[in-house]
Formats: C-alpha cells, sequence, structure tokens
C-alpha cells in the first residue's frame, strides 16, 4: 500500500473524508453520515476498499475517527435492535395470542349455539384474519429486528478490523 | 352479605328491567367481546407494521458520496477527482 495510490469516489472514501472532516471541526450531515455508514458496512467490496484506504492514509487518527463512528452507529443499531424485540414481545406476541383467543371464543360460541348463522361465521372469519394479519406483522417487526442485528455485528467487526489495521501499520507490518 | 344487599337494593328489585348489564343478552356479550379482542389486535399488528416499514432514504447515496468533504483529505489519501 505504499506509494501514490489514488482511490476511487465511493462510500469506503467518502466515510474516510467525512470521519477527518468531523476531526477538524467541520459538521457533516448525521443523515448522510449514517447512510453512507450502512452502506459500506453492508457491502464486502466498500469493507475491504475501506480497510485499503485506512492503511493508504498518511493520518494515523483517521482510523480512530472511523472506528469510532462505526462503534456509534453499532451501538445505534443495538438499541433499534432492541426496540424492535420490545415491541415484539410486548405488543406483537400479544396481539396474536388475542386475536388467538378470539378465534377459539368464536368457535366455541358457534358450537355452543350462543351465536348463529351468518353472524358466528363473520365472527370467525374476522378472528381468523385478525391472526393471519398479527401473524404477518410480527414476522414483519422480527425481520426489522434482524437486520438491525446484523448492521450491529457487522459495524462491530468492521470497527474491529479498522483498529487492527490501524496497529499493523504502526507496527510497520 | 354484602353482595346480597347490593342485588336486593330498593331501586334495583323494583325495576329490574332497567339494570343495563342484566338486560344484555348472552350473545351480545360474546359477540362485543370477540369483536374488541379482535380490534385490539387488528391495532397492535396495524402499528408493528408502521414501525418495521423501512425509514425512507434521506438522500440519493452517488449524491452524497459525490459531495462528500474530500477536500479535507489533500494531505491524508489521495482520491480521484472525477471519479
Amino acid at each position: 500500500m505504499k506509494g501514490p495510490l489514488k482511490f476511487k469516489r465511493r462510500p469506503a472514501t467518502a466515510l474516510v473524508a467525512m470521519a477527518n472532516s468531523l476531526s477538524m471541526g467541520d459538521a457533516v450531515p448525521g443523515d448522510e453520515l449514517r447512510q453512507i455508514i450502512g452502506a459500506v458496512v453492508s457491502d464486502r467490496a466498500e469493507r475491504a476498499a475501506l480497510l485499503a484506504a485506512l492503511r493508504a492514509s498518511n493520518d494515523p487518527d483517521c482510523g480512530l475517527a472511523v472506528a469510532d463512528l462505526l462503534t456509534a452507529y453499532a451501538s445505534d443499531a443495538a438499541e433499534a435492535e432492541a426496540q424492535a424485540r420490545d415491541a415484539d414481545q410486548v405488543i406483537g406476541q400479544w396481539a396474536q395470542r388475542l386475536a388467538a383467543g378470539a378465534l377459539l371464543a368464536s368457535f366455541g360460541a358457534a358450537i355452543a349455539g350462543t351465536v348463529t348463522g351468518g353472524l358466528a361465521f363473520g365472527l370467525t372469519l374476522l378472528s381468523f384474519s385478525g391472526f393471519v394479519f398479527a401473524t404477518a406483522s410480527r414476522i414483519g417487526g422480527r425481520g426489522k429486528m434482524r437486520r438491525r442485528g446484523q448492521d450491529r455485528d457487522s459495524a462491530d467487526s468492521l470497527a474491529r478490523h479498522v483498529l487492527e489495521a490501524g496497529k499493523l501499520k504502526k507496527e510497520g507490518k | 352479605m354484602i353482595w346480597n344487599f347490593q342485588l336486593s337494593s330498593p331501586i334495583l328489585a323494583v325495576q329490574p328491567e332497567k339494570r343495563m348489564f342484566e338486560a344484555m343478552g348472552l350473545e351480545t356479550v360474546i359477540v362485543s367481546t370477540i369483536i374488541g379482542a379482535c380490534a385490539l389486535s387488528f391495532g397492535a399488528s396495524a402499528y408493528l407494521f408502521m414501525r418495521a416499514r423501512p425509514q425512507p432514504a434521506a438522500k440519493d447515496l452517488e449524491k452524497i458520496v459525490k459531495n462528500a468533504p474530500y477536500h479535507r483529505l489533500h494531505n491524508v489519501l489521495k482520491v480521484e477527482a472525477n471519479s
């Protein structure tokens, strides 16, 4: 990585530029930074490009700034994951149980003859569709939770690798 | 006993047909309970759906990459100007 190696403008170099700019006291919009980090963290080529760019950089503190940004992103993702898990366990699970209970109750009322005819059919249909809807929304919420978990893990590992790359560079390897 | 006293209170004993919950049939109670439970479940599921919706991206990624502060990197890293 020695010599005047030129890098392309891509999310990885944009992240290095933003981290450098932040360490010099310039403001960088938070949503742009988040979007760039998300793009770098989720793409293998960008991760490799980030490590290469940091090893080629002349400023040893640049890697530290990038690693700090990545760790902050990982902790944000962990927070979002915890919120999604809470919503799933507190709301999603009980919505599903409530709908399943209503379905059983409508079956029971229809079998016992308390509710008959079209009303019984309508109730069963309503509670069944409620159960399906609750299950679908839970699946959606859990998908988001999993994505957040992946984001957190990859940002964490990338931050570790960035710090390792900085150490190797300092040792001249 | 307390509940006996409440049930045989003069107002309720004289006009039993005026008691609101007494006049409700079993069918009404069951139907309204099931509909209420379904409404709660639907509301909670709609809330979860809204939460799980992906946030719209603030800007186009290409535009952010193009406009990143590369001028700050002139001594640190060489980045091509027009790529």
